[in-house]
C-alpha cells in the first residue's frame, strides 16, 4: 500500500526556484508602464488609460466572434495594379508575405453570441488599412451577399484612406461601397459600424459613416482630413483630442462609445433587438 | 481639339485666370434661373450654389461648386472648398429633383472638400458618405460635368450619376499631385512628375471607365472663348438629358450601380 | 479556575483549545453536528455534545443548543474559537446571562467592534489613523459621491457587518459608484442581514499588517507585535508570518502603541486583533479590529513563546496577565502554511472526500495543528483547512528552509490539498525576498494561467 509512498518528497523539495518577473508593457499615449500580460489579457487595452491599441484583424474576429463561426469569403482576392504604378505590385507582395494578409480587409460570415452576420475587418497593418481595388470590392461583396441573404452587416474600420497607388480607381470604391450599403439599407438591411483606430479619408467619407448604428472604441482617432493638413490650412495646433471618438461623439457623429471588453455583448444585444436571433431559437 | 498635351499642361489650364466659372456657364446654357440657398439645418455654403432653371425648356436641378473669378469672389466662395452644410444643402436640392421629376445637372470644379476645424466638427467625412449613398438611388436622371478641378471625395460628392462627362482639360483625382508627391515621395516638388503618373486626365477617366465623355474645349482653353465651351456643354445635356430621361427609371438606376461596380482591378 | 469549558467550534481550533484545557486541567466539552460525529474534537474531547444537523445554522450556530449543552454537562465557561459565534454579541450575552463566562471580550465590545463602519469613527477620535473614506456609515449616494471624491479614486464600499471577504465593492471611477453601491448593499443583505456599508479609499497593492493584543480584566495591556498576511487570495488568508518583513523596530512600536490606544479606547479585555493596512510609504491605517482568537495566532505563540489560548481561558477566570510589554521578546521567525482540501487547478474548489493515507512532518521547529488523521472522511459542509503547518526558524531564510522541506513531507492521499501550490509560494523568487503585497496573489495566479 505505501509503496513509492515516498517518491514525492524529493521531488517537491528539489523543485526549481521560481522567477516572477512579468514583461511590461509601456503605453504609447500615456507614457505609463503595466504588466504586458495584463494589457494582452484585456486585449491591447491601457490598464491606465484605457488607450485602445489595433489589433490585427485575426485578434479582432477571435474577440468578437463564436469560436468557429468564422467562415471567409472572397479570401483569394489580390490587387492588380490599375495605373501600372511602379512598385506597387512588389509592395504587396512583401506585405503580404509579412502580415499573412492579402489585402487590407477580411470579410466573412460568422455568429456574434449565436445571431448570425456579415463582418468585415479592415487591418491597419496592410498599407496603413488603405481602400484600393479590393477592399471595394470585398466590402461591396460583403454587402451584396448580406442583402440576398438577409442578414446584418457589422464592419471594423480602420484605414488612413485610399490606396494612393491605384489613384482614380481607389476613389471610385467610396462610390462603389456606399452604393452596396445603400442598396443593403434600403432593403430592410441593419449595418453596425465600429470605427477603430484609425479611420481617416476615404473610409470615413464612404461606407463607415454609413452605419445604422455606428459605434467607435475608447480614443481612437475618427476623421476626414489628416491632422497635419488641417493644421497647415488654419495654421494653428489643434487639442489633443481633436478628432478623438469621444469628440466625434459630442459633436453627434458616433453614437456610442464602447470598450474593448463589452463590445461582443453589446452587438449581440443590438442584433438580438433588431430581431436576429440563434438559429435553434426563433424569438 | 488640341494636339496631345501632358496632364501637366492640362492642369496648368486648368488653373488659368479667366478659366470659365459655374457663374459664367449658368446664363449661357440654362433659362429662367432661380438659387436656392440653405441645408435647413444650419447654414449656407457659398462654396456650393444650387438651384432650378430650364434646359431647353425643361425644369432642371442645378448644383455645383463655385469657383471665383477673382480673389474677393474666391474668397466668399472659400475656393470652392465646401463644408458639411454645402453637400447637405446639395442633398436638400437633389431631393427636390427626385420629388419633382427634375433631372439633376452636377458640374463638379473643387480642389476638394474643406479640411478644417469647423468642418470635422460638423461632420465632412459623414456629408459626403451620405451624398454618394443617397445619389446612388435617386429617382431620377444625374448628369455630372467636370469643368475644371475633380477633387477627391468632395468632389465624388456631386459625382455619382449616370454619367460623367469630362472638359478636355479637366482632371479628376484621388488626391492633388502636389499631396500625392509629398505623402509617396516626401518631395511636394515632384508633382509634375505625379500629375502624369497618376491618371488623371480626360482621356484616363474615360479609358479607366470612370467617364463617358469628353466635351471638347476651345483652342487654348476654356477661357478662350465662353461662347463656345458654353455651347460645347449645352449640346451634351441637350442630348444627354431627355436620353436619360426617357430610359425606365429602374433600369437607369441598374445602370448607375453598375457603372460604379464593375471599377476595380484584383484577381482571385 | 474553571472545572469545565465547552468549545462552540469544530476543527483544529477545537482541539487546539481542548489541549490548552488539559494543560491547564480544566475538563473540555465539545459539540458536534450529526455530520461530524468522527472528528478528532469530538472524538478527543473528554466529553462530546450531538447540537444538531449538519448544517451550521442548525449546530454551531445554534446557541440555544450550545448553551443548553453546556448546561447540561456543567460547563462553567465557553470558548468560541473563531468564525461561528465567536464575534455574536448577542450570544456572549446569552452566555452571561445563564452564568457562563463567555472566553473572549465584553459583548458590549463585540457590539462596538462588530459595526465596522462605527468601529473606524471611534479609532479615528482616538487618534489612531484610518483610512480616509466617510466616518461610519453612509446614507445615501450623494454622501457617498462626496466623500469619494475627497477620500480619491479607487474608493472601496463595505459592508458594516461584513467581513471574510463578503460584502465589498471596488469603485474606479464616479460614473461607477451608483451601481457598485446598490450591488454591494444587495451582497451585505444577504449575507449579514444588514446592509449599511461605509466608504473607504482603495490603497492600491498595500501590505495587510496585524497587531495581536491581550489584555486582562485589571486593566492589563500588552501587545504581541506583528503578523504579516498580506498573502491572500479573494481576501481569504493563504499563508502568513511573524514579524513582518516590512517592518522596522520604529513601526513595530508605533504600530504596537496604536493598537494598544484602540483597544483601551474600547475597553476591551482578552484577546484581540486589530488590522492595518501599510502603504508604500509606510503609513499605516486602521483597517478593523477582530474580537476573537484568530487563525494565525500559532505563529505569534511561536516567535514570542506566549501562549495566547491559555491566556483567554485564564484572563476570563479573572487572572491577571503574568507578563509586561517589557517582557515580549520576538524570537526567530515563524511561517505558517494553510493547508486546505481543495484543488488549485480547478479555482481551488473543496475537495472532501476520505483520507486514505497521511503522513505529516515533524523536527525542529514544526509545529501542526490539525484535525484530520488517516481515515478521516472529510464532509463538504464545512470549510476546508484540514490542518495548519508552521514552521519556526531563526530567522526569515531559516522559517523559509524549514517550511520547504515540512512541505515536502507532508502527504496526503485521498483528497486534492493545496500543499504543492504552497510549495510553488515559498519557492517564489519575490516571496523569498520579501517582496509581496496584497495584490500578489492575484498577479501570481494570472501568470501562472497565462503560462
Amino acid at each position: 500500500m505505501f509503496e513509492g509512498f515516498f517518491n514525492v518528497v524529493k521531488e517537491r523539495f528539489n523543485g526549481a526556484e521560481e522567477e516572477y518577473k512579468p514583461p511590461m508593457f509601456k503605453c504609447p499615449r500615456c507614457t505609463q508602464t503595466s504588466p504586458l500580460s495584463r494589457y494582452e489579457e484585456l486585449h491591447r487595452v491601457c490598464p491606465k488609460c484605457n488607450y485602445h491599441g489595433r489589433l490585427s484583424s485575426q485578434e479582432r474576429i477571435a474577440i468578437t466572434v463564436d469560436k468557429d463561426s468564422f467562415k471567409e469569403l472572397d479570401g483569394g482576392m489580390k490587387s492588380g495594379n490599375p495605373l501600372d504604378f511602379p512598385d506597387y505590385s512588389e509592395k504587396q507582395a512583401e506585405l503580404q508575405n509579412k502580415t499573412g494578409l492579402n489585402d487590407a480587409v477580411i470579410t466573412g460570415t460568422a455568429t456574434i453570441k449565436g445571431s448570425p452576420v456579415v463582418i468585415g475587418i479592415m487591418d491597419s497593418r496592410f498599407m496603413m488599412g488603405s481602400m484600393g481595388s479590393v477592399v471595394g470590392e470585398k466590402i461591396t461583396r460583403a454587402f451584396e451577399y448580406a442583402t440576398d441573404k438577409g442578414l446584418p452587416v457589422v464592419m471594423f474600420t480602420a484605414s488612413g484612406g485610399a490606396r494612393m497607388q491605384e489613384g482614380i480607381v481607389s476613389l471610385m470604391q467610396m462610390a462603389k461601397t456606399s452604393g452596396a450599403v445603400k442598396l443593403h439599407s434600403d432593403a430592410g438591411g441593419l449595418y453596425i459600424s465600429v470605427m477603430t483606430d484609425p479611420t481617416t479619408g476615404g473610409v470615413t467619407a464612404s461606407f463607415a459613416s454609413l452605419g445604422d448604428i455606428i459605434i467607435a472604441e475608447p480614443k481612437v482617432l475618427i476623421g476626414f482630413a489628416g491632422r497635419r493638413v488641417i493644421e497647415g490650412t488654419i495654421k494653428q495646433r489643434l487639442p489633443e483630442d481633436f478628432q478623438l471618438a469621444e469628440f466625434m461623439h459630442e459633436k453627434g457623429f458616433v453614437d456610442m462609445i464602447v470598450e474593448r471588453r463589452k463590445m461582443r455583448s453589446v452587438l449581440s444585444h443590438l442584433l438580438k433587438l433588431h430581431g436576429f436571433y440563434p438559429k435553434e431559437k426563433e424569438a | 481639339m488640341d494636339e496631345k498635351r501632358t496632364a501637366w499642361e492640362r492642369l496648368q489650364l486648368v488653373h488659368t485666370k479667366g478659366r470659365p466659372t459655374i457663374k459664367d456657364y449658368i446664363p449661357q446654357i440654362f433659362t429662367d434661373f432661380y438659387e436656392m440657398h440653405g441645408d435647413r439645418l444650419c447654414g449656407d455654403d457659398k462654396a456650393i450654389l444650387g438651384g432650378i432653371g430650364r434646359l431647353d425648356g425643361r425644369p432642371v436641378t442645378i448644383i455645383a461648386q463655385v469657383k471665383g473669378r477673382d480673389i474677393n469672389e474666391n474668397k466668399a466662395c472659400n475656393f470652392a472648398m465646401p463644408h458639411p452644410e454645402g453637400y447637405r444643402k446639395a442633398l436638400r436640392l437633389a431631393r427636390q429633383a427626385e420629388k419633382f421629376h427634375r433631372p439633376i445637372i452636377c458640374f463638379i470644379d473643387t480642389p476638394g472638400a474643406f479640411c478644417g476645424v469647423a468642418a470635422e466638427e460638423r461632420g465632412q467625412g459623414e456629408a459626403i458618405a451620405k451624398n454618394i449613398a443617397e445619389f446612388m438611388t435617386l429617382r431620377t436622371p444625374i448628369i455630372s460635368i467636370v469643368l475644371g478641378e475633380g477633387g477627391s471625395g468632395g468632389a465624388l460628392a456631386l459625382g455619382v450619376c449616370d454619367e460623367l462627362a469630362m472638359l478636355e482639360n479637366a482632371e479628376y483625382s484621388v488626391l492633388s499631385p502636389r499631396g500625392f508627391a509629398s505623402i509617396l515621395w516626401k518631395d511636394a516638388s515632384r508633382e509634375q512628375e505625379a500629375s502624369e503618373i497618376m491618371k488623371i486626365t480626360a482621356e484616363d477617366m474615360v479609358r479607366l471607365g470612370v467617364a463617358e465623355a469628353i466635351i471638347e474645349e476651345p483652342l487654348g482653353g476654356a477661357h478662350n472663348d465662353l461662347d463656345k465651351i458654353s455651347e460645347n456643354i449645352k449640346e451634351y445635356l441637350s442630348q444627354k438629358i431627355p436620353e436619360k430621361c426617357q430610359k425606365d427609371i429602374d433600369v437607369l438606376l441598374k445602370e448607375r450601380y453598375t457603372k460604379f461596380r464593375k471599377i476595380g482591378a484584383f484577381t482571385e | 479556575m474553571f472545572k469545565k469549558i465547552l468549545i462552540a467550534n469544530r476543527g483544529e481550533i477545537a482541539v487546539r483549545i481542548i489541549r490548552a484545557c488539559r494543560e491547564i486541567g480544566i475538563r473540555s466539552v465539545a459539540v458536534y453536528s450529526t455530520a461530524d460525529r468522527t472528528t478528532l474534537h469530538a472524538q478527543i474531547a473528554d466529553e462530546a455534545v450531538c447540537i444538531g444537523p449538519p448544517a451550521t445554522k442548525d449546530s454551531y450556530l445554534n446557541m440555544n443548543a450550545i448553551v443548553q449543552a453546556a448546561i447540561n454537562t456543567g460547563c462553567d465557561a465557553i470558548h468560541p474559537g473563531f468564525g461561528f459565534l465567536s464575534e455574536n454579541a448577542e450570544f456572549a450575552r446569552l452566555c452571561e446571562s445563564y452564568g457562563l463566562v463567555f472566553i473572549g471580550p465584553s459583548y458590549h465590545s463585540i457590539e462596538m467592534l462588530g459595526d465596522k463602519a462605527a468601529a473606524k469613527a471611534t479609532m479615528k477620535a482616538a487618534g489612531v489613523p484610518v483610512i480616509p473614506g466617510s466616518d461610519g456609515a453612509v446614507s445615501s449616494v450623494e454622501e457617498a459621491r462626496l466623500i469619494a471624491d475627497k477620500a480619491g479614486y479607487p474608493v472601496l464600499i463595505k459592508a458594516s457587518a461584513g467581513g471574510g471577504g463578503r460584502g465589498i465593492r471596488r469603485v474606479d471611477s464616479p460614473a461607477e459608484l451608483e451601481a457598485q453601491m446598490i450591488a454591494a448593499q444587495q451582497e451585505a443583505k444577504n449575507f449579514f442581514g444588514d446592509d449599511t456599508v461605509y466608504v473607504e479609499k482603495f490603497l492600491i497593492n498595500p501590505h495587510h499588517v496585524e497587531i495581536q493584543i491581550i489584555a486582562d480584566k485589571h486593566g492589563n495591556y500588552i501587545h504581541l507585535c506583528e503578523r504579516d498576511c498580506s498573502m491572500q487570495r479573494r481576501n481569504q488568508k493563504v499563508l502568513e508570518e511573524c514579524p513582518s518583513p516590512i517592518v522596522s523596530p520604529e513601526l513595530r512600536a508605533k504600530m504596537g502603541n496604536a493598537a494598544i490606544t484602540a483597544a483601551k479606547e474600547c475597553g476591551y479585555y482578552n484577546a484581540g486583533t486589530i488590522e492595518f493596512l501599510v502603504d508604500e510609504n509606510r503609513d499605516f491605517y486602521f483597517m478593523e479590529m477582530n474580537t476573537r482568537i484568530q487563525v494565525e495566532h500559532p505563529i505569534t505563540e511561536e516567535v514570542t513563546g506566549f501562549d495566547i489560548v491559555k491566556a483567554q481561558i485564564e484572563i476570563a477566570a479573572g487572572l491577571p496577565l503574568k507578563v509586561t510589554q517589557d517582557d515580549i521578546v520576538m524570537r526567530g521567525h515563524a511561517i505558517e502554511c494553510r493547508i486546505n482540501a481543495e484543488d488549485p487547478e480547478h479555482n481551488f474548489r473543496p475537495s472532501p472526500g476520505t483520507i486514505t493515507a497521511l503522513y505529516m512532518p515533524g523536527g525542529p521547529g514544526i509545529r501542526i495543528d490539525g484535525a484530520v488523521y488517516q481515515g478521516y472522511t472529510i464532509t463538504p459542509y464545512y470549510d476546508s483547512m484540514i490542518s495548519k503547518l508552521i514552521a519556526h526558524g531563526s530567522d526569515r531564510n531559516d522559517a523559509i528552509n524549514k517550511m520547504r522541506w515540512a512541505l515536502s513531507e507532508f502527504i496526503v492521499e485521498g483528497v486534492e490539498t493545496n500543499i504543492d501550490f504552497q510549495l510553488g509560494l515559498i519557492r517564489n523568487a519575490d516571496f523569498k525576498n520579501g517582496n509581496y503585497d496584497i495584490g500578489f496573489l492575484g498577479r501570481y495566479m494570472e501568470d501562472k494561467k497565462n503560462k
